[in-house]
């Protein structure tokens, strides 16, 4: 083309040329979208007289999804056989590719009738697996990277657990000494933004972060997994680590997410448009890809639930994961689909709250798992009474329910092996004027599981099950007054509650014991107990007065102490024995270690700024260590996994005990000895420092003095009598005595 | 041995000190009145009358014939230390917040208080021992360029002058030449109380940073830290057993409730060398503001913000306490 140019102006606009302006310009043209058209399979194959009905069936429940296009219905149909059949399968379009999307997410595996399950796909992933190449490309094989073993901190040489402290903006990990100080591993300033926890098995650390969860572990502490999840504030691990639900406030946005991922990472978004709005993620811990998200509940009125943290919970096996919708419905989710368990979730009018089962249960016959079961909970309804039914899952049919009269609450306290669940009922008197408690403990393990019946004057507030033992042995806190006691703030109680501790355990039917169930053991009155914490090993118990700004008691307490006051009196609850009480100041926490050897309490400063930090004690009560931390926060042992060894294996090692804690003990002493060698020599060498500093500045005193005197410098004279005595005549009467002398 | 309790004051001690005998003990509080005591039993010997404001300092030159004040009542005053006559009146543009005699009782150095548009600033005076007339005229006026001093005391030899500061940082002046040797970054807080080794040549510094640390006067080098778990007001160091005194204790506004040990009002002994907490004092009800070691070592006493001072001999245990090394 020519240049345009002041001399070669073309006389009319025609013989412009427009193209290139036109080609920059052009709006592609639209092609036809099949966005909105949904492709269903499976229908039942029908004659075509029947095809109306079956369409007009078919309708009533597209149209739950949207507007179909009028003859947006397509079904197509063969007459091979020589009768006109449908196919099987239709085509149906909507009115928008939203509209097409709900549609599938309802439509798929929609039971049309006992035999055909539908399975409804976008058209235009048709056309788009059509495509796919039939020769098989193999992807490319990632090299092996070896990640670090996360359990080598079991390896340990002493046996010795680890511990997490936050404080300040401080993160650090510690292995526990005894009688030494705690040794530090690694430390990392702004290593969590809010708090720390350890998973189940103590396998990942996480941290929290604005932008999501960190997972740390291994011997080098290299950060294992993140899960990107703004304002991430809560994770819930399943019970063998393998995946996790975290929660956050803030609902999730695509745009958001990508902006903290910064320009070019959005590929590493986890999340589509399905998940926007939701605030609940489920998560494979291993590899770190979202499984699913849910959005917050809402109320009948629309508006969202007060958040509750504890609305997910995982099965024992980790198959399944379930969520209560307050007084509606409990849904189950099978976690290897992320699907409903039977497609619908289960209607519980009133349900309040629900457990499963901590344990999955193996038949001593079969030796196969028993189907895990839930508990779950219903207030009194106009004329129906309160209801506690235990469901067994999968097949959600029905166990065992129990009506419960003049009930307030109700709390579900399962033991830790699942072989136990006790409903402690908080119920009114007659007169509804006060309440007091019934421990309903349901045996299910046993044919029917029956019930055994606690009937209590006053009301418990606390129930703890001691984790290890063979007679399901528990402690409660009571007290006439269930309302908690005032506040501050910071959430310290102001006043201390009169309680009394309690013990109970089952017995079997046997010589001496008439009728089996659970018997009271011992009584303990008096109290101001606000929590109880049982060793882990069962067997050690401390009742402790947490969070309590005028009381602080730690007791220590030995339900098997005196054995043989125990079988002369034929009473087990003489064996129950206090070891020491304790106190320390300003306490919020207390946790035993994994192992039941140690016990750790500490005052945390977001309660109070008063000798922040951690004492360590034995499991005797004796103090081991105490740290003031200034700003400390948080104090967390390390969980570790179930033990591998056999029962057998536990025995040997009991009868064997001796020997090994001999060795053990040879190896503190060594370990206390060298500690104090190194301290002496470290000591030592600061002395020898200093003293040769000293020598060389007052040499060079010397020299500067002797050269200020000659310069008329004048130090005033000390006094002439550093030292004498003064010699001091006391008198003192020891007699008085008047005679008359004649 | 149970504490002497000397009941002088009405309002929370600014300083206490002894002369340098150890025989005597001088507490200045904020209610205006310096008291002078026998340290041995707490006698009561008499008062200097005279401050219009809050006593913020005291000191008593070597021979113990000369003491002087300073006050929130802009004047710094030398009294006659056996009569309790005024000798002189120095009047300055702000509160004076401490004084010391330097080691040749030939000059006295006053740290002012920056207040309405005054500079704060280090005056040094010339005291004339035998004759009663004082001179006015500061022989220097040393400015910090930074943040206002708080703190100062005499090197050793009189050589420098070494001031601690509001930020937390410390200069050692050439006074004479009105010359910064040096400065250093000390602490995050404001720095309290100051205290020299008998000799000069190294000192200790408290901070409400929470820590006291101890400073080699001619180069500022940091040589310990003495971490403890409140903000400190003071702190010294005792002649004979290689140990420091800290005392402190949350501030009394902030101070919450109920009991006294949340206050953290104990004066804590570390050792010098090894920075090891070695034991703690109780008693005061309040912050402690100021303390003092018996140049002799046998004793020490603790001023606070409950307006007490407590006189602590040492038991004879504490003589015999020797440190594993």
């Amino acid at each position: 083309m020519v240049a345009l140019s002041i001399d070669h102006l073309p006389a009319s606009e025609e013989e412009i040329d427009f193209s290139d302006l036109e080609r920059k310009f052009a709006i592609p043209e639209q092609e036809e979208t099949l966005e909105n058209v949904i492709f269903v399979d499976n229908l039942p194959l029908v004659e075509q007289e029947k095809e109306a009905k079956l369409i007009s069936y078919i309708m009533k429940t597209l149209v739950k999804f949207g507007k179909v296009k009028e003859n947006g219905i397509h079904l197509p149909k063969d007459d091979s056989t020589g009768k006109v059949m449908t196919k099987g399968y239709m085509f149906i379009e909507y009115e928008t590719a939203e509209q097409a999307q709900t549609a599938i997410r309802g439509l798929n595996g929609w039971k049309f009738d006992k035999s055909h399950i539908l399975l409804a796909n976008r058209f235009m992933d048709v056309e788009k697996y059509s495509e796919v190449d039939d020769v098989y490309h193999a992807p490319p094989v990632e090299p092996y990277v070896e990640r670090e073993h996360l359990r080598s901190w079991l390896a340990d040489d002493g046996g010795r657990d680890q511990f997490a402290v936050y404080a300040g903006q401080d993160l650090a990990v510690y292995w526990n000494e005894p009688s030494l100080p705690a040794e530090m591993i690694h430390k990392r300033p702004n290593w969590t933004e809010t708090h720390v926890q350890w998973s189940p098995l103590g396998s990942y650390m996480c941290t929290f972060h604005r932008q999501g969860l960190a997972m740390w572990g291994g011997e080098s502490w290299k950060k294992l997994m993140r899960f990107v999840h703004i304002g991430v504030r809560v994770a819930d691990f399943s019970p063998s680590e393998r995946y996790l639900v975290t929660w956050s406030s803030e609902p999730i946005s695509i745009d958001a997410v990508n902006q903290y991922l910064g320009e070019g990472n959005e590929h590493q978004n986890p999340y589509t448009s399905d998940d926007e709005g939701h605030t609940t993620c489920v998560w494979d811990a291993y590899t770190g890809s979202l499984l699913r998200s849910f959005p917050a509940i809402k109320t009948e009125d629309g508006k969202a639930a007060k958040p509750s943290w504890s609305q997910f919970k995982w099965s024992p096996s980790e198959r399944y994961l379930a969520r209560m919708t307050p007084e509606t419905s409990l849904a189950i989710y099978d976690v290897q689909t992320m699907g409903l368990v039977d497609k619908k979730a289960m209607k519980v009018p009133g349900i309040q709250d629900f457990a499963w089962c901590p344990h999955t249960i193996i038949d001593p016959r079969t030796k196969v798992a028993k189907p895990e079961m839930i508990a779950f909970w219903t207030p009194e309804e106009g004329n129906l009474p309160a209801r506690v039914s235990l469901i067994s899952v999968p097949s959600k049919t029905l166990i065992r329910t129990k009506n419960l009269f003049n009930v307030f609450t109700c709390a579900l306290h399962w033991h830790p092996q699942g072989q136990m669940l006790c409903v402690r009922v908080q119920r009114y008197t007659k007169s509804r004027k006060s309440q007091f408690t019934n421990l309903e403990i349901f045996r299910t393990n046993e044919r029917d599981v029956p019930v055994d019946i606690i009937e209590l004057k006053d009301s418990a507030v606390i129930f703890e099950w001691e984790p290890v033992s063979e007679n399901y042995r528990f402690a409660i806190v009571h007290s006439d007054d269930p309302s908690p006691p005032p506040m501050n703030a910071s959430r310290m109680a102001t006043a201390t509650v009169k309680t009394s501790v309690s013990f109970y355990a089952f017995e079997r039917q046997g010589k001496l014991v008439q009728k089996e169930g659970f018997k009271l053991l011992k009584t303990l009155s008096g109290k101001n107990t606000t929590n109880l914490k049982w060793s882990p090993m069962g067997r050690h118990i401390v009742l402790a007065t947490l969070r309590t700004i005028s009381a602080c008691p730690l007791e220590f307490c030995d339900v098997d102490f005196d054995q043989s006051a125990a079988t002369k009196s034929g009473d087990a609850g003489d064996a129950i024995t206090m070891l020491e009480a304790r106190e320390h100041y300003g306490v919020t926490d207390l946790d035993w270690d994994p192992t039941g050897r140690f016990v750790v309490t500490s005052a945390s400063s977001w309660r109070h700024s008063m000798e922040n930090g951690y004492v360590l004690w034995d499991f005797k009560g004796q103090q081991l260590n105490k740290a003031s931390v200034d700003r400390f926060k948080q104090i967390v042992w390390r969980p570790r996994p179930r033990s591998l060894l056999t029962e057998e294996q536990k025995r040997e090692v009991r009868k064997n005990l001796k020997e090994y804690s001999k060795e053990f003990d040879e190896q503190d002493e060594r370990k206390i000895h060298a500690a104090d060698a190194e301290l002496m020599s470290h000591r030592r060498r600061l002395i020898t420092e200093w003293e040769a500093w000293r020598e060389k500045i007052e040499s060079l005193l010397q020299t500067d003095t002797e050269e200020a005197l000659s310069n008329g410098y004048k130090l005033p004279a000390m006094s002439d009598n550093e030292d004498f005595v003064v010699d001091e005549i006391v008198e003192e009467i020891i007699e008085e005595k008047e005679e008359i002398i004649n | 041995m149970r504490p002497l309790l000397l009941q002088g004051h009405e309002r929370p001690l600014t300083q206490i000190k002894y002369n340098r005998d150890g025989d005597l003990l001088m507490t200045v509080s904020k209610d205006k009145i310096a008291n002078l005591w026998y340290s041995h039993n707490g006698e009561h010997i008499g008062c200097y009358v005279g401050h219009l404001g809050a006593l913020w300092t005291v000191d008593c030159n070597k021979t113990s014939t000369l003491v002087i004040t300073g006050a929130a009542d802009n004047t710094a005053r030398l009294w006659h230390a056996e009569t309790g006559r005024m000798l002189h009146t120095w009047d300055l543009p702000t509160a004076v917040k401490r004084v010391e005699f330097s080691h040749d009782d030939q000059y006295v150095l006053m740290v002012t208080e920056e207040r309405m548009g005054h500079k704060s600033g280090i005056y040094v005076f010339a005291i004339g021992i035998s004759r009663p007339e004082q001179s006015d005229e500061p022989i220097v006026i040393l400015r910090a360029s930074g943040a206002k001093p708080t703190v100062a005391a005499w090197s050793y030899l009189d050589k420098f002058i070494v001031s601690g500061h509001e930020d937390g940082s410390l200069s050692l002046y050439d006074w004479r030449n009105e010359e910064v040797v040096q400065t250093a970054k000390a602490h995050d807080s404001i720095i309290t109380d100051m205290q020299m080794w008998k000799d000069g040549t190294y000192f200790i510094t408290s901070s409400r940073d929470m820590t006291a640390r101890l400073f080699e006067t001619a180069t500022l080098e940091p040589m310990k830290i003495y971490k403890t778990d409140a903000p400190l007001n003071t702190a010294t160091m005792t002649p004979t057993q290689d140990l420091v005194i800290l005392g402190g204790g949350q501030a009394a506004s902030e101070v919450t409730t109920t009991s006294s040990r949340q206050g953290k009002f104990e004066s804590r002994f570390f050792h010098k060398i090894f920075e090891d907490e070695v034991g703690r004092s109780r008693g005061h009800f309040g912050p402690i503001n100021t303390l003092a070691v018996q140049p002799d070592g046998k004793g020490f006493a603790s001023g606070g913000e409950d307006g007490l001072v407590r006189v602590h001999h040492f038991d004879p245990e504490y003589f015999k306490f020797k440190y594993d090394y």
